[in-house]
């Protein structure tokens, strides 16, 4: 409309000129544009419908990775040359603020759809068959790292304390707070492992002592360390990070 | 400190946590301060998190109590 | 009046123009998004300024590069999908040797490149046009790549692995991000090419 106008109080005049204020009318037009979307970028993302419109698209997202999710899909395993030394600490948290269970008190407690809820204590957990591999953890931030974990089938752990596995999540408490919850498929993924040892060693307290869930086909955050209770559940459970937006599968 | 006394200390401190997991004197969490690492959002705070799992037990509690119940039935 | 209406002749069909602005929209979405995300773990020794990006924090740079790759993937098939299938690339790209595209670059770089007949692309327009294609496509599967390493650990082993497919995924980014800066720098010295854009016609050039 604004061309038209100008373009008939402009007959008469050279082209060139015409020509020369219609680029510096599109020159403004476009630079106010493009300021007008860069200010409003972070406005963007807090309004109450755009976050409900990527809400709704993460939830999506699940049902896609949910349905991409091969549960005979093995993550590559690397020679113990490849291990990254020395492995990443990252929590939300600094490292000297780790915290310190006490093995000898400790015990995991079992809750929701399992039928054998006897709590389990360290030295009945390191005597079930344990199975080692070495993975590439992958953050969420971008990074990854390989690194040697040691524990139990995640899989043959729960058939032995009797949990249903037909219900559709695991929840998972932690000493330091967090919580976080999985699919039942990745629960019984062959790689999921509910680990006791990194690198050959006690899973020291940065890296999650006494145990972390590591399951090589999930992000990192995923990856709950300092295990102190797990439930079995068909309610949605969530997680710290996916309640603040990350998205809840994460599936690798 | 006495020799003796520090002896005893060690002993008490090797006899509990030190055996299985201190590797490195635990410092409390402060929980006034900003979060670490990359994930967060600039306004978050440590203690965030204990505040989000309180409130998550409470809203799970009901349910996972039921579920507890329904699967020991079995 | 009527001598100005028989001058209008149709240079991009409708499907082109919406697909144009729509992928226009998605890219500048996942190009800022990812600059955010690119923040949280920066592959090289340097950080995208926040005020460029977009999501305010990593979680929600996430949302919406993951919202926009599904736009923009559906937009992408409709575009290539009709651009085989109509003959269009055919018709607009090709052909397409060096030669003219070294001819007509250099003739551009020295401001002596005419672009009179809008219904036709010179030489650097349909290699610039076709490289912005081919970018969409590297992006998309070295994206696939960096988020399903396991479960399309294929397509991540043909970037070399996880970590050398993000770094294509960012120079993809980088080359392609490049390319539109030139195309959009252009269509300002062009500047009658960009209502062609939204009406689909242009005047026939006298």
């Amino acid at each position: 409309m604004k061309r038209r106008t100008m373009e008939t109080s402009l007959a008469g005049h050279s082209p060139k000129l015409i020509r020369s204020i219609e680029r510096r009318l599109f020159l403004k037009q476009g630079l106010s544009l493009g300021a007008l979307a860069l200010l409003s970028g972070c406005e963007l993302t807090d309004d109450e419908g755009v976050q409900r419109l990527l809400m709704g698209m993460s939830g999506l997202n699940d049902r896609a990775q949910g349905w991409l999710f091969n549960p005979n899909k093995l993550a590559p395993e690397y020679p113990e040359s490849a291990i990254t030394k020395p492995f990443p600490f990252n929590a939300f948290y600094s490292v000297d603020e780790v915290t310190l269970v006490d093995g000898k008190d400790y015990k995991l407690e079992l809750e929701g759809l399992i039928r054998e809820k006897k709590p389990w204590t360290l030295p009945e957990l390191y005597e079930l068959p344990q199975t080692s591999q070495i993975t590439r953890h992958i953050c969420v931030e971008g990074w990854s790292a390989i690194g040697k974990w040691s524990g139990v089938r995640f899989s043959d752990f729960l058939a032995r304390i009797g949990a249903d596995t037909s219900a559709k999540y695991i929840g998972f408490t932690c000493a330091d707070d967090y919580y976080t919850s999985i699919d039942m498929a990745t629960a019984l993924h062959p790689q999921t492992l509910l680990t006791f040892r990194f690198a050959d060693q006690v899973l020291p307290p940065k890296y999650g002592f006494p145990m972390k869930l590591r399951i090589p086909t999930k992000l990192g955050f995923k990856n709950p360390k300092h295990i102190m209770s797990m439930f079995v559940t068909n309610e949605y459970p969530g997680g710290y990070w996916e309640d603040q937006g990350y998205n809840w599968f994460s599936g690798s | 400190m006495k020799p003796l006394q520090a002896i005893a200390l060690a002993a008490i401190l090797a006899a509990g946590t030190g055996a299985w997991a201190a590797d490195a004197p635990a410092k409390p969490m402060k929980m006034d301060e900003p979060m670490h690492g990359e994930m967060k959002k600039q306004s978050m705070k440590k203690g965030d998190v204990k505040k989000a799992a309180k409130k998550k037990e409470r809203e799970l509690k009901p349910m996972i109590e039921k579920e507890t119940a329904g699967s020991a039935k079995k | 009046m009527e001598a100005a209406q028989a001058q209008w002749v149709k240079v991009h069909p409708l499907i082109v123009r919406v697909t144009h602005w729509i992928n226009a929209f998605g890219i500048l979405i996942m190009v800022a998004s990812g600059w955010r995300i690119y923040n949280a773990s920066p592959l090289f020794p340097f950080r995208i300024p926040n005020e460029l990006t977009l999501g305010g924090w990593l979680a929600g740079a996430l949302q919406w590069h993951f919202a926009a790759m599904w736009l923009l993937v559906i937009n992408g098939i409709a575009y290539v999908t009709y651009g085989i299938v109509s003959g269009h690339f055919r018709r607009k790209f090709f052909p397409l040797t060096p030669a003219t595209v070294f001819h007509d670059v250099l003739g551009a770089l020295r401001g002596k490149l005419a672009h009179d007949d809008l219904s036709v692309y010179n030489a650097a327009q349909r290699a610039a046009y076709l490289a912005i294609i081919v970018c969409a496509v590297v992006l998309v599967f070295s994206g696939l790549a960096i988020w399903k390493p396991v479960q399309l650990q294929e397509i991540t082993a043909i970037f070399g692995g996880y970590e050398s497919a993000r770094v294509v995924h960012f120079l993809t980014m980088a080359l392609l991000v490049l390319i539109v800066v030139v195309h959009i720098a252009m269509v300002i010295l062009v500047p009658r090419t960009f209502p062609t854009m939204i009406t689909g016609r242009a005047r026939r050039a006298s």
